[in-house]
């Protein structure tokens, strides 16, 4: 899947608007502002409040930001689809034709009533005289842009369109045009090399280890370990019972994505790294040095594991239970049959080892009943454990598997693509953003778990008795030696806690970088894009209409199902698609095959 | 509940009590408070004792559910259609319209409880003195007590106007014996 | 409610016929009667999905005052007075004045009428909050966010953004304006090893050939590489002496976090989303919010571009100027289900003898539908025109031919069948004079002069005569007719089906007819258009309700 973006068809081949070497390039934006309106260029110059102020649009699968350029902050933060609601679109479309349609209708009708809502409700601004900057993510599907113009063209009536890479954007708002971006968002984590304000597409590398995942954990480990209080019954209800005898297994209605979401936002932390001698002593099942590696194994569990790892989990839950009580009301035993899962075993040994290593407090916190046991007296009880809120984000840092790699392995995997004499520069200058990196810790766990993937194995990783773990491990392959030299130059810019100075040069770039938080910075980079007056490959509504003219005119007689597929809409700036031959005249969508496919290719990607 | 409690109302010469209040059980009323017609003070198993300069607005409901004596002390504002069980309650808190109060809840002083809030926890509590509990998932914190002068004296303003006026239009109730 | 109906908005959609009911994203195309518009140049319906909207005017909705828009943008659409919110709850907060100094304790015996002085604080009456937790109090009452607006001017990020601005402009005027220049330059020292290392990068890193044929930084061997164009920029604020200091975003935070006791310490996402600038993750931290201004919008037809709707210009006032709105034009609908009525009222008698009101209520099995079961419908007409009309209706295929590959199950078995009156129908024209009367008035003397178009439907007199289908009641401008419904076995989720409803009205004499009382300027012409019969078709949405199910549960239902 994170190999998709990096074959296209012709490798020698992007940005088929762009025309080489025109004049005004706004390097800048890795890309060329096309001209399309002398007008433009007129007024290129003009006053910071003026029609030239753009409005800035990130709209993410779940959170959109909006505000005008020149500012530094948004205007307005809000949900897409109202909070806890689906995501407007995820990893995966519907296959059925039918089915596919409605997706897409769906898509349409809410993306129009996201871009109304901006204009009408959260900047008060006439659409019609705002030129617009879309910071977009370079996986966004080329479909979900498309209806992005089609509305804003359409319903809206804007002038124009330009779409900026998201990575490149928060890079420019921490002051740099080369770095190595990390985007860690709601589906995905992206991690993209930019250098010298050129986004190096192929060698971007993503997982879908993020923040919808890290939701997906949290309500797993909450279902097992988490405690539910009712309220009471009624009025009169005797409340001598201790709590322990009221308390409950959490039912699932009560974990709605609301929920899981607020306890994502504002009680989870980033517990720092676990030194491997703690993890050896507290679980033996779990105690090899590389831990990266190794948990993985353990943790990432599908409930679809093969059964050739079954006699791992017999062995970690026969051990004895007396550590589990610590930590939850619930005692084991309670636990009833049914709810038992494939794999809780497993997270039960997960249990045990982080609640010895957990400091943080447990959490009480107002929860509805679930529907069926609303009494009208108020809301329930849910007990969060610390340990839950402290290490519910290690999910994120376990990689090893070969399609989601850790957020840590992102990095270095993207790093191993890109050419070695840029690694150094890059390795000195990484950059977080996005939503999930403002859990507090984030940033300093991050770095940790770099240099711990990239440091040399001490020796007694590959000693441990990998045949009495019921599946003969391969010998160590050591994925990441070739970064091993880049040691000491890891830095991210934005890390609030960065490591002591050293006096090995790019190290010193850490912490460096403004404090912006890390979810806005590729709007305030937007922004900043917009105030200077560059920011990515404008596309104006003449060319749009024409195009549309266009479109109709040929095929009158296309077919809703079969739009996504013949994109009418070539004239999109869309960095996986096979350019042109150079002096060949812009191709309607009459075009080769490939052109045909990399979109899709794309949207299976997603964003 | 238990009908062995007797009839045995207590009335300050100075409180205003109509004689719409329903009024059962054993229960005094300081100088100064005003009921208004329809409130229901129920004195179930124990005895009630509010103090001075107390507002129970119309269809307010105080119960005493406990043996042990239920005291309310002084200048407390109890909003329109408001429950309260608590067993003890402190002075200057103000318990907004249709708020509902637990048995299990003791307030101290100086609290705030918003409009429809509903405090039911499981388990015995105290609210420390200025908890303000708001919206409608009952959230609490603590409020500065900034304003407090200001609140407490166009409270006495309001009970000073209530005294004046509820007798205009209300028969009122004497304590026990007439 | 059970059962409701809604008007169909095409949108400027090519089709004219409306989606199939069942498909969630149809839902958006339908919309309340209320919250249409209409284009009487276009002669088409308009919804707030596709009408273009204009501001026409910015106010607070807390102070009523009307910004001009030349100041809307410097305060960055909040109010710049008075106004503002709770940052806890969102309340709107007022300012109070602090309590005397004296320690005289709650005895002060004068009652005193302004007990307040000077320092001014802010505060909600909601959750208690007052701005003096955080350090903000006032001088004096007045101008509040003026008094802020400084605070706002000088804001981290605001600085930093220009710091920011500053760093990139040199050097992006540079390349815009002397590329050519830098290009030949950088030519010009390119030795053939480079150039061979350069060639070879592009061709291993396929973005780079093309994104900078001109570049020769590339091959620069060490970290400096990227930074010869471009000098380093030297953050005002760096991130990490901001975590160091403990202010927010550091080891500090995870500290907190981790000895965390009570949620409500934490702020809520949406109370910290906006800054863009690392800030305290703590509640006890939050600033009040300058309450956003709201617009009052006036909306235009999207194809002809006529103003639909216009508010008056004062914030106080809720009239319009310009009115154009659907249900000025179209009969309104409205749906009831005998039998459900039936058994509310019935519940409702039953409902004073025992208390179990609420529970029944709820319970769907006694006003639902149930499968296999045929039920009567009514659909009342309500004529706006000061014209009689004739209405006709028609019943959309419940399988609609545009989605011809639609889910083959959904296609293969129609769950309902909706029979409806087939015959045209007249309605009798609105007048002032009925909204007063209660009993039935004169009506139906001119349906037979209006009849001319309800011979065609002779042929299917045969079906439209059945039991329960027709003409059941007439009164005032209000005309009911009845439908009947027949749910098989196998029946599901709601009994949702389109409806084509098609209207004849007269629009020869000479007053407005279709004008509403405020008067609209603009459509005087239409009189003189179309002295005879004019003809107006819109499709509707109706939904009968939930099939009920007796195992299933509700929220199967709901799917």
């Amino acid at each position: 899947m994170s190999a998709a973006p990096t074959t296209p068809r012709k490798p020698s081949s992007y940005e088929p608007t762009t025309p080489i070497g025109t004049p005004q390039t706004a390097r800048i934006s890795g890309s060329h502002v096309i001209q399309s309106s002398p007008h433009y260029q007129t007024t290129r110059r003009h006053s910071l409040y003026g029609t030239e102020d753009r409005i800035i649009i990130d709209p993410g699968s779940r959170i959109w930001k909006v505000g005008f350029s020149g500012e530094g902050r948004p205007r307005d933060v809000f949900y897409a689809c109202g909070e806890g609601a689906m995501p407007l679109w995820s990893l995966e479309r519907a296959s059925r034709p039918a089915e596919r349609e409605e997706e897409e209708k769906l898509l349409e009708v809410r993306l129009q009533e996201c871009l109304r809502s901006v204009f009408h409700n959260s900047l008060l601004t006439d659409p019609k005289s705002r030129k617009i900057i879309i910071v977009e993510h370079p996986l966004l599907p080329l479909h979900i842009k498309e209806h992005i113009a089609r509305v804003l063209f359409n319903n809206l009536q804007v002038p124009s369109i330009s779409f900026a890479s998201s990575h490149l954007l928060a890079l420019l708002a921490a002051g740099r045009i080369t770095g190595l971006v990390i985007d860690c968002g709601h589906l995905e984590s992206t991690a993209l090399p930019i250098f010298s304000s050129r986004p190096l597409f192929p060698h971007l590398r993503t997982t879908p280890l993020a923040g919808s995942r890290l939701s997906q954990h949290i309500r797993a480990l909450l279902l097992l370990f988490g405690t539910y209080m009712p309220p009471l019954t009624s009025v009169t209800a005797i409340t001598n019972l201790p709590a322990s005898s009221r308390s409950t297994r959490v039912p699932e209605e009560v974990l709605t994505d609301a929920v899981i979401e607020e306890i994502k936002t504002r009680c989870c932390v980033v517990g720092s790294a676990m030194a491997a001698s703690e993890t050896r002593a507290a679980s033996p099942a779990l105690s090899t040095s590389d831990m990266p590696s190794e948990l993985e194994s353990e943790l990432d569990l599908p409930p679809s594991d093969p059964p050739a790892s079954e006699s791992e989990y017999s062995r970690v839950s026969a051990e004895p239970e007396s550590s589990l009580s610590g930590f939850s009301l619930v005692e084991p035993a309670q636990v009833p049959p049914e709810r038992a899962r494939p794999g809780e075993t497993h997270l039960q040994a997960l249990a045990r080892m982080y609640t010895r290593h957990s400091t943080a407090t447990d959490l009480h916190m107002r929860v509805d009943p679930p529907p069926t046991q609303q009494s009208g007296m108020g809301r329930g009880t849910l007990v969060i454990p610390g340990w839950v809120r402290e290490r519910a984000a290690e999910v994120l840092f376990e990689g090893g598997d070969v399609d989601e790699s850790s957020v840590a392995e992102v990095i270095l995997d993207s790093l191993l693509k890109v050419p070695v004499d840029l690694r150094k520069t890059l390795a000195s200058s990484i950059l977080v953003v996005g939503g999930t990196p403002m859990l507090p810790g984030f940033i300093p766990r991050l770095q940790a778990e770099l240099v711990r993937a990239v440091s040399p194995r001490p020796s007694s990783g590959p000693s441990t008795p990998a045949s009495g773990r019921g599946r003969p491990r391969p010998a160590p392959y050591d994925r990441y030696a070739p970064l091993r030299p880049l040691l000491p130059y890891f830095a991210i810019l934005n890390n609030p806690a960065p490591p002591p100075q050293t006096s090995v040069p790019g190290s010193q770039n850490a912490g460096k970088a403004p404090a912006f938080t890390p979810a806005s910075m590729a709007w305030v980079g937007g922004s900043l894009a917009g105030a200077l007056k560059t920011g990515g490959v404008e596309v104006a509504r003449e060319k749009w209409d024409e195009a549309d003219a266009e479109f109709d005119e040929d095929d009158p007689m296309a077919l809703a199902p079969d739009r996504q597929f013949s994109s009418p809409k070539s004239i999109l700036p869309d960095w996986t698609r096979t350019p042109l031959p150079a002096g060949a005249p812009p191709a309607p969508r009459a075009a080769p095959n490939p052109v045909v496919h990399s979109p899709s290719t794309r949207a299976a990607v997603g964003a | 509940m238990p009908p062995a409690m007797r009839d045995k109302i207590t009335i300050h010469s100075k409180a205003v009590v109509p004689q719409d209040a329903e009024l059962k059980g054993d229960i005094t009323i300081g100088a100064g408070t005003i009921v208004h017609p329809k409130a229901t003070i129920f004195a179930a198993a124990g005895p009630i004792v509010i103090g001075s300069g107390c507002i129970i607005e119309e269809a307010v409901i105080l119960v005493n559910r406990r043996k042990e004596v239920m005291r309310i002390g002084d200048d407390n504002l109890f909003e329109v259609g408001c429950r309260v069980e608590s067993p003890s309650i402190g002075n200057m808190n103000t318990i907004s319209a249709r708020a509902r109060v637990h048995h299990t809840v003791r307030i101290s002083s100086y609290c705030f409880i918003g409009a429809g809030c509903l405090l039911v926890p499981t388990e015995d509590e105290v609210l420390e003195e200025y908890t303000a509990v708001y919206g409608p998932s009952a959230e609490r914190r603590v409020w500065s007590g900034r304003g407090r002068l200001q609140e407490a004296d166009l409270r006495r303003k309001h009970a000073d106007y209530l005294k004046e006026m509820l007798p205009k239009f209300n028969r009122l109730r004497r304590g026990d014996g007439t | 409610m059970s059962a409701s109906i809604e008007y169909y908005c095409p949108c400027l959609a090519e089709s004219p016929h409306p989606p199939p009911p069942h498909l969630a994203s149809s839902s958006y195309s339908f919309h309340p009667l209320h919250n249409l518009y209409f284009c009487e140049e276009c002669d088409a319906v308009r919804c707030n999905r596709c009408v273009l909207m204009e501001v026409s005017g910015y106010f607070c909705p807390n102070c009523l005052f009307e910004v001009p828009s030349a100041s809307v943008r410097a305060e960055k659409n909040r109010c710049a007075r008075n106004c503002f919110n709770c940052p806890i709850c969102r309340n709107t907060l007022s300012v109070v004045a602090s309590d005397p100094e004296a320690g005289d304790g709650r005895m002060s015996p004068v009652v005193s009428t302004t007990l307040g002085e000077p320092p001014f604080f802010l505060f909600c009456n909601n959750c208690r909050w007052d701005s003096a937790e955080i350090g903000i109090t006032f001088e004096k009452p007045t101008g509040l966010a003026a008094q802020l607006q400084k605070f706002e001017d000088s804001a981290p990020e605001a600085l930093e953004f220009e710091h920011l601005k500053e760093h990139f402009e040199p050097y992006l005027r540079a390349s815009s304006s002397a590329l050519p220049a830098t290009a030949a330059h950088s030519h010009h020292h390119v030795n053939p090893i480079t150039a061979a290392a350069s060639s070879a990068l592009a061709r291993d890193v396929p973005g780079v050939g093309k994104y900078n044929p001109l570049s020769r930084s590339r091959v620069g061997r060490d970290k400096n590489a990227g930074k010869q164009e471009i000098p380093d920029y030297k953050s005002r604020v760096e991130i990490g002496t901001l975590g160091a200091l403990g202010a927010g975003g550091g080891n500090s935070d995870v500290e907190f976090m981790r000895r965390l006791e009570d949620m409500s310490e934490v702020a809520k996402l949406e109370q910290r989303w906006v800054n863009s600038w690392t800030a305290s993750l703590r509640s006890s931290d939050l600033k009040p919010l300058r309450i956003p201004l709201q617009v009052k919008k006036s909306k235009r037809c999207p194809a002809c571009r006529h103003i639909l709707i216009k508010p008056e210009q004062k914030s106080q006032s809720v009239r319009y100027k310009i009115k154009l709105v659907a249900a000025n034009y179209l009969p309104a609908i409205h749906v009831s289900l005998p039998h459900a009525i039936a058994a509310m009222e019935l519940m409702k008698r039953s409902s004073t003898l025992n208390k179990s009101l609420s529970s029944t209520v709820d319970d769907p099995s006694v006003s639902g539908l149930i499968p296999g079961k045929t039920y009567a419908f009514h659909l009342a007409f309500t004529n706006p025109l000061y014209d009689p009309i004739q209405v006709r209706l028609k019943k959309v295929q419940p399988v609609p031919v545009p989605s011809a590959d639609a889910d083959p199950e959904k296609a293969r078995r129609v769950p309902f069948q909706v029979s409806l009156p087939t015959a045209a129908f007249g309605i009798a024209a609105f007048a002032e004079a009925w909204e007063y009367e209660d009993e039935e008035d004169m009506f139906g003397q001119d349906d037979d002069d209006l009849d001319m178009d309800g011979h065609g439907m002779a042929t299917k007199d045969g079906r439209g005569k059945t039991r329960a289908v027709g003409v059941v009641e007439r009164r005032a401008n209000t005309t009911v007719v009845s439908g009947e419904v027949i749910i098989t076995k196998e029946a599901r989720g709601n009994i949702r089906f389109n409806m084509l409803v098609s209207y004849t009205y007269r629009s020869d004499d000479a007053e407005p007819a279709e004008e509403n009382e405020d008067g609209t300027p603009s459509r005087s012409h239409a009189v003189n258009k179309a002295p005879e019969m004019k003809n107006f078709s819109f499709y509707t949405v109706v939904d009968l309700g939930a099939v009920v199910r007796r195992e299933g549960s509700r929220s199967e239902l709901e799917s």
